[in-house]
């Protein structure tokens, strides 16, 4: 009986261009750690995938077979698929876990790239700065870049809670006038044209992505987890454990 | 090049292009509505603009038609008329020229969207009826129209096709803008190819050298070749130029407009630099309205940029020229200082005009400073008699005051700036301003002059014009003079070396290379100076500026090398970021597919076991109902050793939770039955009184519910109880819910039940309460509700009584059988019942099972399962009875229960006191009772003992299965001989116990407890108690007397004697009615009815008293009959009642029919209150049930005036007592 349909994992490859200049030593592995972690889950989700068809044999043959059984037959029968989806929840909580420490593997990655771009950044101003060149576009290379730079920065995917995000529409609209003159002619197809991705997770109760500062619920089975300051009516992150409305909600019914 | 000083630029352009672009719309606006056709249609006369709202005005095209304004509504549709149309239009026009002005006004009007109300108005009030007129004219236009038309034109077309022989695929359709992207080539891309085009001449040139090469026997060479070696070239002298403009400083931060020599810098007007000699003017000075795009340059430099310009009205050289009308030169500065000569363009301010009007005499004046004569127009100093001239320029440059007023005159004659302009020679300088030009600044103002040696900088002599030879232009003196002196570009076509020569025409294949090569370089050079040096490929130069600025190529290439990087970063940065939300997505989904895993667990669960789930919601729900948790685990038998002695089977939540989980239980029935077995455990140990037993009903009633409603869904589900899974098919659902209030009333008449049992009839109203209650809330659900209620109460004791009855049989037949306890507690019942009926209230729980209806608060539920319970209940009581009976002799019986004991009888004392183990062992494990209830309290187990006071009767019931023989003679026996007989004594113990005894065979626990209570007032007033039923009101009167006289006397006669326990127990407990009638019933006295028993409360009994709207009260029934002088109660007056006061209870027991006592309440001003039995409860029987009616009030004075009753009435109690039996001391106190 399958309630849900399943949905296969698409075996995706992500091509990271792997340069090694200033910090990219640690981005060179991360390919490589990406894989291994996704082969594990895949690995996990075919043993999943198993242990649900022999579930479904158990089920069967319990079926069968229920009015001959004692009712002691019975329980034991029973316990085996316990055990047996027990095995399969253990898996899924694995895949999450790995699912997570790969997120947290290239959040940290992006973290640190970050960092080393804005010193990276700052290197290049003040050679600029340095050579004295005063010129307007010069100045407007610099303060471009500068801005750029900083939108970048902000984690598009929901960094940490309250972390400060753009969305890449406001990304967008903020950039663009700036770059539309004046600036470097590479500039403004870097930062601008990383596309909108459809498939970009949503979050919150409007389902929309995320942007802005988010604030994550403390249930850790919030099948949201994550919140527009706006649409939860908060301005600043408030103190102690935040729970988001659907939770409350739950909470209070128990 | 263009310099922008402290950037301002890009804000002017950004204006200038918003403004353009406004241009634009407006422009493309007005170009629709004009390509409309000027057809009558829909032009409205346009309302006056006044009369617009904003928002209509915004909403308005105007459109000047044949000098009309026509405003449209930019929300009508606009008809799309074909020429034809026109056409036809106009023909009708033409037909009907009769009425043609009066046609196209009417024509115009239909689609004219009403103009404005006023105007409207103002129209039909003028010519209502002409409008009317014009109206049908235009309706019979229209229908002219539309009948002329189609036979014009056909209003379809008609499809034409032709054949094509060979299909030739059309160009893919555009896409869509967004496909397309500008790419700007980089620098190097551009380097790599020729961006040069050839012009005419060159290919002329090329032709003939051609030609020449191709008779000489050489290959021609190709455009595309001299194209590239152009393009070479070029940059060969871009490259050379740019070394040469090292040294060029960026921008000149404290540059100046050569033109009014002020370093004023707005946004809209800004100083410009030329690109080639570096000239800085103000665009307003310089008469540039707008900043063009790329270079700019000075009008010399554009049109000679070789040769310096010599001005006409002044020797100096330098500074900002503008050509004259008749194509020389002149300063701006001269010619705007020089009345006679002006701008023919005062925008552009060029060309200049009215060199010729200058009369001789200026041209003649000699100029005091440079003294040159006849070289260019001098003016003279403004003061007066001054008469010195000087040449504009010169007076710059010396810093001469010469102001330009602000004050425009805005004579505007197309001539000059009308401004008023003032200059003064040295001498006539306004004091200071020749000194200090700042000074002037701050008094004066604008002032020109007074920066001299801004001025001395700007300009240079020429030299006298025959020997024209130097042209270097030295102009430029000031500081930054060497950065200045570069601005030669003029004739600099770099002459590029011929080794560079040879190294760009390596990569060329030309035979004869390197004469080609001499004749293409001269021809460039050629080229480049025909067009002054500029340079043949724009970009280049432009670039090269840019560069220049960036100072050398090198850090230049540093930059664009970490730009690349950062670049590579970025993209990096991004190919992280689709990383991490690819992660994200695989997080979510992985999460999802745990939910989704558990689901499929929960599914599958159900299709397996369904029974199960549904066991499982039953019996949590049941546990839930269960608050206390007194069900939760088994009992303790090391707490209660004794507990299996009376329970064969115990049976508790967990077990059941057990077995459920073995697949022990198939179905719904079998969890009931364990249910049933565990509450009837739970009534069967604990007496009546305690919060177990209370908890055991609470439960019952509770779970009986939760199982009926649980049998309903199993069927619906239809479960294979073989199984338990789902049946294959599942049965017809049809409805238990759908019901009527039809089926309900029907059910309701008792008549249409008659051909039921009992039971079936109990079953069906029970259901039809689930249903009703489940249904949504109305006045007709709760009327029902209660009627149904009522019902299943009568139909409840109906039952019981029947049982009853046969319990008596049983009884008689000695069996000692839980039933048999049924059966006398039925027996006894049956006359309380029958009385209870009689005397009225349905609701009067109390016939049934004292607690019962007190404790539901739904009466209509509880009696329902009654019949099961009964049994049960009986059953269970009789050991809880014994404990209790042990328990009361113990604890509750302490102080009254001793002294009664002792008075009455002391072998029955002595054994509750100290031997009541003794006295229960027979029946019961005693002595471990009372150790337990110590240590347990509040458990199960520990109320035991309060219930033992009930025991008397439970005794008997445990005794049942093992003595009932016994019992029954044990009462007998026991009354005779109560120390032979266990029970005997126990009841015996108490006073209300002793005639327990007897009646406990008969009468289940209700009779036993009360009769514990009673054991305290039994004391005072066992006597009056005695009365049986039927002598109630007999036993009104005789009680007093009664009382008085015997109490544990009559205990013990009435022990002995089977007859007077009855009225012991009457008096004892009024309200367990049934006890007096246990007793009847084991005495054969069956007209004795519990209710009555409560009207056994003889006069002198405490009571808790009823009244509507209060909380009961502690009050002394009282003998309305007593004699009018007052009497003596153990040496305590009674007070009298009024003569009102029984007048008014003979009125009101005319009126009711039913007996009711007078009662004297404990208050302060001891009032008088008439009131039925039902409303009475005896006072000081049970802790329990006075701390209950203690706790009964529910504001705190209300409460706390009921406790003072109380307390007085325990007062009162002690002195009856005490002066009965002397030392008796009674705290009131413990009772709180």
């Amino acid at each position: 009986m399958h309630l849900l349909c399943r949905w296969r994992k698409p075996l995706f490859t992500i091509d990271i261009l792997v340069y090694d200049s200033l910090g990219g030593k640690c981005i060179e592995n991360l390919p490589c750690e990406l894989q291994r972690n996704f082969t594990l889950m895949r690995d996990l989700d075919n043993r999943t995938e198993e242990k649900k068809g022999e579930i479904d044999k158990l089920a069967e043959e319990y079926i069968s077979s229920v009015r001959n059984l004692a009712s002691e037959q019975r329980v034991e029968h029973l316990q085996k698929i316990q055990s047996a989806y027990s095995k399969c929840k253990e898996f899924s909580d694995d895949k999450v876990q790995l699912a997570m420490q790969t997120y947290e593997m290239v959040d940290k990655h992006i973290r640190r790239l970050d960092a080393d771009l804005a010193r990276f950044e700052n290197e290049l101003k003040e050679k600029l700065e340095v050579s004295g060149y005063e010129s307007p576009e010069g100045r407007g290379l610099k303060k471009g870049e500068g801005r750029g730079l900083r939108e970048k920065r902000g984690p598009r995917g929901k960094g940490r809670k309250s972390s400060d995000e753009d969305s890449p529409r406001n990304k967008k609209l903020k950039n663009s006038p700036e770059f539309s003159d004046s600036l470097l002619p590479m500039q403004p197809s870097d930062v601008l044209d990383m596309p909108v991705d459809p498939n970009e997770p949503t979050y919150c109760l409007c389902h929309q992505v995320s942007y802005g500062e988010m604030i994550g619920c403390d249930n850790p089975d919030c099948p949201i987890e994550w919140f527009h300051f706006a649409c939860v009516d908060l301005a600043t992150k408030p103190k102690g454990k935040w729970f988001c409305p659907r939770c409350t909600q739950d909470k209070k019914k128990k | 090049m263009r310099r922008l000083r402290r950037g301002c630029r890009a804000g002017v352009v950004g204006l200038d292009m918003g403004r353009g672009r406004g241009r634009g719309r407006g422009r493309g606006r007005g170009a629709t509505v004009s390509l409309r056709p000027p057809s009558p249609y829909r032009l409205q006369l346009s309302p006056s603009r006044e009369t617009l709202t904003y928002a209509q005005a915004q909403k308005m095209v105007e459109v000047d038609l044949d000098g009309r304004l026509h405003r449209i509504n930019i929300t009508d549709p606009l008809p799309v008329i074909t020429e034809d149309e026109m056409m036809a239009q106009d023909i009708v026009e033409c037909n009907s020229n009769k009425e043609n002005s009066e046609q196209t006004q009417s024509r115009a009007r239909p689609g004219r969207k009403p103009p404005n109300t006023k105007s409207r108005r103002r129209e039909s009030k003028n010519s209502s009826h002409q409008s009317r007129r014009s109206g049908s004219q235009h309706h019979a236009q229209s229908q002219t129209n539309s009948s002329q038309q189609p036979s014009h034109h056909s209003p379809l077309p008609e499809p034409t096709f032709r054949v094509l022989d060979s299909l030739c695929p059309l160009d893919a359709p555009p896409l869509p803008a967004s496909y397309y992207r500008f790419i700007e080539k980089t620098g190097e891309e551009q380097d790599r190819e020729a961006e040069y085009d050839m012009d005419e001449e060159d290919l002329a040139w090329l032709d003939m050298v051609n030609q020449k090469r191709v008779s000489d026997g050489h290959a021609s060479v190709s455009p595309d070749t001299f194209e590239l070696l152009i393009d070479r070239l070029e940059r060969e002298s871009v490259l050379e130029s740019r070394s040469q403009a090292l040294s060029q400083s960026a921008v000149d931060e404290d540059a100046f407009c050569c033109v009014c020599l002020d370093d004023e810098c707005l946004n809209s007007n800004v100083i410009l630099f030329c690109d080639i000699c570096n000239l800085a003017v103000h665009q307003e000075c310089y008469g540039v309205p707008y900043i063009p795009e790329g270079q700019w340059l000075c009008r010399c430099c554009l049109q000679s940029p070789s040769r310096p310009m010599d001005c006409v009205l002044c020797p100096n050289r330098g500074g900002a020229f503008k050509q004259t009308s008749d194509g020389r030169w002149a300063h701006v500065v001269c010619a705007i200082w020089i009345p006679e000569v002006c701008f023919a363009n005062t925008v552009f301010l060029e060309p200049v005009e009215g060199v010729k009007n200058i009369p001789p005499a200026r041209w003649k004046l000699t100029c005091y400073l440079c003294k040159q004569k006849g070289r260019g127009a001098s003016i003279q100093c403004h003061k007066a008699n001054c008469y010195r001239a000087f040449h504009v320029t010169c007076a710059q440059k010396a810093g001469l005051f010469m102001k330009i007023d602000p004050v425009r005159e805005t004579g505007v004659n197309g001539t000059t700036f009308s401004v008023k302009k003032t200059a003064f020679c040295e001498n006539h300088s306004p004091v200071g301003s020749r000194q200090d030009g700042s000074g002037d600044e701050t008094t004066e103002g604008r002032l020109v002059g007074g920066r001299g040696n801004r001025g001395q900088r700007s300009y240079t002599q020429s030299p006298p014009p025959p020997p024209r030879k130097k042209t270097p232009k030295g102009q430029k003196k000031g500081k930054k003079s060497p950065a200045r002196r570069s601005t030669v570009p003029v004739l600099l076509v770099p002459q590029i070396p011929s080794h560079r020569l040879n190294k760009i025409c390596t990569g060329v294949a030309v035979q004869r290379k390197n004469q080609f090569m001499q004749r293409l370089h001269n021809y460039w050079l050629l080229k480049r100076q025909s067009r002054n040096g500029m340079p043949l490929i724009r970009r280049l130069h432009s670039h090269l500026q840019s560069h220049k600025a960036t100072e050398q190529r090198e850090p230049d290439e540093k930059l664009s090398a970490a730009m690349e990087e950062l670049r590579y970063w970025q993209k990096l940065r991004q190919d992280l970021e689709r990383a991490r939300l690819l992660v994200e997505l695989i997080r979510k989904r992985e999460r999802l597919k745990r939910e989704q895993m558990k689901l499929h667990q929960a599914a599958l669960e159900l299709k397996l076991t369904p029974a199960l789930i549904l066991l499982r919601s039953t019996l949590d729900q049941l546990q839930e109902k269960d608050t206390a948790q007194i069900f939760l685990k088994p009992v303790n038998l090391a707490e209660v050793p004794d507990y299996l002695e009376f329970i064969s089977r115990p049976m508790d939540f967990s077990t059941m939770r057990a077995k459920l989980e073995a697949h022990a239980y198939c179905s719904i029935g079998d969890l009931e039955s364990d249910f049933n077995l565990m509450v009837s455990n739970c009534l069967k140990y604990n007496s009546k009184e305690t919060a177990f037993h209370q908890a055991a009903l609470h439960l019952r009633e509770v779970g009986g519910a939760i199982l009926r409603h649980a049998h309903r869904q199993a069927q619906s589900i239809g479960l294979d109880p073989s199984t338990g899974m789902h049946l294959p098919d599942s049965p017809n659902k049809h409805g238990f819910y759908q019901c009527t209030w039809e089926d309900v009333d029907s059910l309701l008449d008792p008549v249409n039940r008659l051909h039921m049992s009992t039971e079936e009839q109990l079953k069906a109203l029970l259901e039809k309460l689930d249903l009703v209650t489940s249904m949504r809330s109305s006045g007709g659900r709760t009327k029902r509700i209660r009627l149904l209620r009522r019902e299943i109460n009568t139909v409840g004791y109906k039952q019981q009584r029947s049982q009853l009855l046969n319990g008596k049989e049983e009884e008689e037949e000695e069996e000692g059988e839980d039933e048999k306890d049924n059966g006398k507690k039925d027996l006894v019942e049956n006359g309380p019942l029958t009385s209870a009926l009689t005397p009225g209230t349905d609701d009067s729980p109390p016939t049934l099972e004292p607690s019962c209806p007190a404790l539901s608060p739904l009466p209509g539920d509880a009696p329902p399962e009654p019949p099961v319970l009964g049994p049960v209940m009986a059953g269970r009581r009789s050991p809880g009875r014994s404990y209790k009976r042990q328990r009361s002799s113990r604890s509750g019986g302490n102080g009254p229960s001793d002294d009664d004991a002792d008075v009455p009888e002391t072998p029955t004392a002595c054994k509750q006191e100290e031997a009541s183990p003794d006295v229960c062992p027979s029946e019961t494990p005693c002595p471990p009772t009372n150790a337990s209830p110590l240590t347990g309290v509040g458990r199960r187990t520990s109320v035991l003992f309060k219930k033992a006071k009930n025991g008397a009767r439970l005794a008997k019931n445990k005794a049942a299965q093992l003595q009932n023989g016994g019992t029954t003679d044990g009462q007998t026996n026991g009354l005779d001989s109560p120390a032979d007989v266990p029970k005997p004594p126990s009841s015996t113990v108490l006073p209300a116990s002793s005639p327990a005894a007897p009646p406990t065979p008969a009468t289940p626990s209700s009779p036993s407890p009360h009769q514990l209570r009673s054991r305290g007032p039994s004391s005072d007033s066992e006597g009056d108690k005695t009365l049986p039923l039927l002598f109630k009101e007999e036993g009104f009167t005789n009680g007093l007397g009664k009382d008085k006289d015997d109490d544990s006397d009559a205990i013990f006669n009435d022990q002995k004697q089977s007859a007077p326990p009855p009225p012991k127990r009457s008096r004892g407990k009024p309200a367990l009615a049934k006890v007096p009638e246990s007793q009847n019933g084991d005495s054969g006295r069956s007209m004795l009815l519990p209710f009555d028993s409560a009207t056994e409360l003889t006069p002198l009994d405490l009571v808790w008293a009823k009244c509507r709207g209060y909380p009961s009260y502690p009050a002394m029934v009282v003998d309305p009959d007593m004699p009018q002088e007052g009497l003596l109660h153990n040496g305590i007056p009674i007070p009298v009642p009024p003569g009102d006061v029984l007048k008014l209870g003979e009125r009101r027991q005319k009126e009711t029919g039913e007996r009711h006592y007078l009662v004297l309440f404990f208050d302060t001003k001891r009032t008088w209150q008439w009131l039925p039995r039902d409303k009475l409860l005896p006072m000081g029987m049970d802790d329990t049930v006075d701390k209950l009616r203690l706790m009964e009030g529910k504001k705190p004075n209300v409460r706390k005036s009921v406790h003072t009753a109380y307390d007085r009435a325990m007062v009162h109690l002690n002195h009856v007592m005490n002066h009965v039996k002397g030392n008796l001391t009674f705290n009131p106190s413990n009772f709180i």
